[in-house]
């Protein structure tokens, strides 16, 4: 049975804002490997990942009876996680060396990498463990940019930087992801 | 939509592929903090105990007659909010639980608004049979579901602790009431959470809702922040040494500087000198008048290559002058280094990390003299994490005789 068709989810949903847990277990499930990719990418360690997911279905599960159909299940999901990683970023942010946000924009465009492919022996939990590896700042940008398909101007507004410096930020967080995936080759 | 490059769509392909094994033990610790606690099969009929629980509650302290002052010992609306539960469970005696629910059947009929949130399907004894059967014996429900009832008695009013918050801070909103499901609290018009950070300078209108109607509304400042950017203002090279000259881009706020941590200073502009290539890292706090703070830190890299300042020919003939040959930065700035020197084919004729021990022209400095020409010397200058530079030049040895 396919818990997230159409005439499945509204019964799933209402079940889910009752603390129905059978139903918010199987929503959790069907949801997780998806959800905690993103929180992955979000995250520097593991066990960061998992309380970020955490804390994410706590607010789907407390917000659910506002869900108005409109769009899917998923994608509602999905930006209550990205939202929630984001928070949890901007929380932090004093704790993260800030440095890289504030870094005076310098002359790195993005169009260098534009027709560059990535290695086809690299899988995604390669890609995931080196986007782990970059600085938070970096990391939140490349996130919001490339896998969430953000605009600058819309990360500008999220994270409370210039248009200008998302852009760096994404330029240099793609050169260091790559050096970082070169590494992970050899 | 946005453009997007084939390098961003195969690194979301790439990250779309991958799988995670689901892991029980996850959805234990989460269902653990979710509302309802551990209960599962009460979830179906949750909603009419509530219900029924509520009517039970709201007609008990009517006939008290003192409603208003009951409720007001409910917790606070930061506790409520931690609880998030709908239904706590208490295991007391079954005689407590049928009188509390009780009161209920006589109330069903004139209550109108709750019975429409009550399952009609679930009837009472269905309740009851179920709960006996969990064996939990008193039902005491949240305030949250109270509130919601009560609507007509009390109207909440927002709590602002701080009217006046910095940029980025958290803006504490309360209420002296928890809110019920119909209440919202806007922030400039937007639905917002308790808690939310202040992202918009000037006034803020926070205004409380019950549905849709404005039944309380405050207003919140939220201040700038001071900027704490810097420039690099300028860069003097002295004898083999840098100046590196920060300034705030900012006046009539406090300072503080720190390089790698270590305070550096409290005023506007602070000059740092560099006496080698390596990091800096550069972190300026300014606070304002109002106490609103921020700070930005820079990672600075020295690249210049310093110069050693070594000369080109010396005359190692003993007569006092230019006998000995060392660059002279090394000893101005107290460097830490190691100098080889080599004859134009590479063999080593001495080596040296002592600056009162300079080259002398001889072989390993006690050796035969060499002749004229021109020597190679190779210069490593360690930084302080064990770095070492290096730098090379030539020396010749002219005989002045």
């Amino acid at each position: 049975m396919d818990l997230l068709s159409p005439e499945n989810v509204k019964t799933l949903v209402e079940r889910c804002a009752k603390q129905d847990r059978d139903a918010q277990q199987a929503l959790y499930k069907s949801m997780y490997s998806k959800m905690l990719t993103i929180c992955y990418r979000y995250s520097r360690r593991p066990e960061e990942a998992k309380d970020l997911l955490q804390d994410g279905f706590i607010k789907v599960f407390k917000k659910i009876e506002k869900f108005n159909f409109n769009g899917s299940l998923e994608g509602w999901i999905r930006r209550i996680m990205v939202n929630n990683a984001i928070d949890y970023y901007r929380l932090n942010k004093n704790k993260f060396a800030m440095s890289e946000v504030y870094l005076v924009e310098d002359q790195l465009s993005e169009l260098e990498d534009e027709e560059e492919e990535i290695e086809p022996e690299i899988d995604g939990k390669e890609i995931l463990a080196c986007i782990q590896e970059l600085s938070p700042g970096y990391r939140a940008v490349f996130n919001l940019y490339v896998l969430d398909n953000y605009s600058h101007a819309e990360i500008a507004e999220k994270l409370n930087i210039s248009e200008g410096t998302s852009k760096s930020n994404l330029a240099k967080a793609k050169r260091n992801l790559r050096k970082l995936l070169q590494e992970k080759i050899k | 939509m946005k453009k997007k490059s084939n390098y961003n769509q195969s690194i979301r392909d790439k990250v779309d592929q991958v799988e995670f094994t689901y892991d029980a033990a996850d959805w234990n610790a989460l269902s653990k903090k979710l509302p309802t606690k551990g209960f599962p099969m009460l979830g179906k009929v949750s909603i009419a105990i509530v219900a029924t629980a509520l009517i039970s509650f709201v007609t008990y302290f009517s006939s008290q007659g003192e409603n208003k002052e009951l409720i007001r010992q409910q917790p606070s609306p930061e506790k409520q909010a931690e609880q998030q539960s709908q239904l706590v469970i208490k295991e007391t005696n079954n005689e407590t639980f049928a009188e509390e629910i009780t009161p209920t059947k006589e109330t069903k009929a004139q209550s109108e608004n709750p019975i429409e949130r009550t399952n009609p399907e679930t009837s009472l004894s269905q309740i009851e049979k179920e709960i006996g059967d969990k064996n939990i014996k008193s039902v005491e429900i949240e305030p949250k579901k109270r509130q919601s009832i009560s609507n007509e008695l009390i109207v909440p009013k927002l709590q602002i602790a701080e009217s006046v918050v910095c940029f980025g801070e958290r803006m504490e909103i309360k209420t002296d009431y928890p809110l019920s499901t119909e209440q919202t609290i806007l922030i400039n018009g937007i639905p917002a959470e308790k808690e939310v950070l202040a992202n918009k300078i000037g006034g803020n209108k926070i205004q409380l809702l019950d549905n849709n109607v404005i039944i309380d509304e405050q207003q919140m400042q939220v201040l700038e922040l001071p900027d704490a950017s810097f420039d690099f203002l300028k860069k003097e090279e002295q004898f083999a040494q840098i100046n590196y000259t920060f300034e705030a881009k900012t006046s009539n706020v406090s300072y503080k500087w720190f390089v790698n941590g270590e305070p550096a200073g409290n005023d506007k502009r602070i000059t740092k000198t560099y006496k080698r290539k390596g990091n800096s890292t550069i972190k300026l706090e300014v606070i304002n008048k109002k106490g609103c703070k921020s700070f930005i830190e820079r990672d600075i890299t020295i690249e210049e290559s310093f110069d050693l300042l070594s000369y080109d020919a010396y005359t190692p003939n003993g007569d006092g002058l230019n006998d000995e040959f060392i660059p002279k930065a090394i000893a101005a700035n107290d460097l830490r280094f190691t100098m080889t020197i080599y004859t134009p084919s590479g063999i080593e004729l001495y080596t040296t990390n002592d600056y009162y021990q300079p080259w002398n022209g001889r072989r390993n400095n006690n050796g035969e003299m060499m002749p004229t020409g021109v020597y190679l010397w190779k210069v490593l200058v360690y930084d302080d994490e064990q770095q070492a530079h290096p730098y090379k030049g030539q020396i010749k040895i002219v005989n002045l005789e």
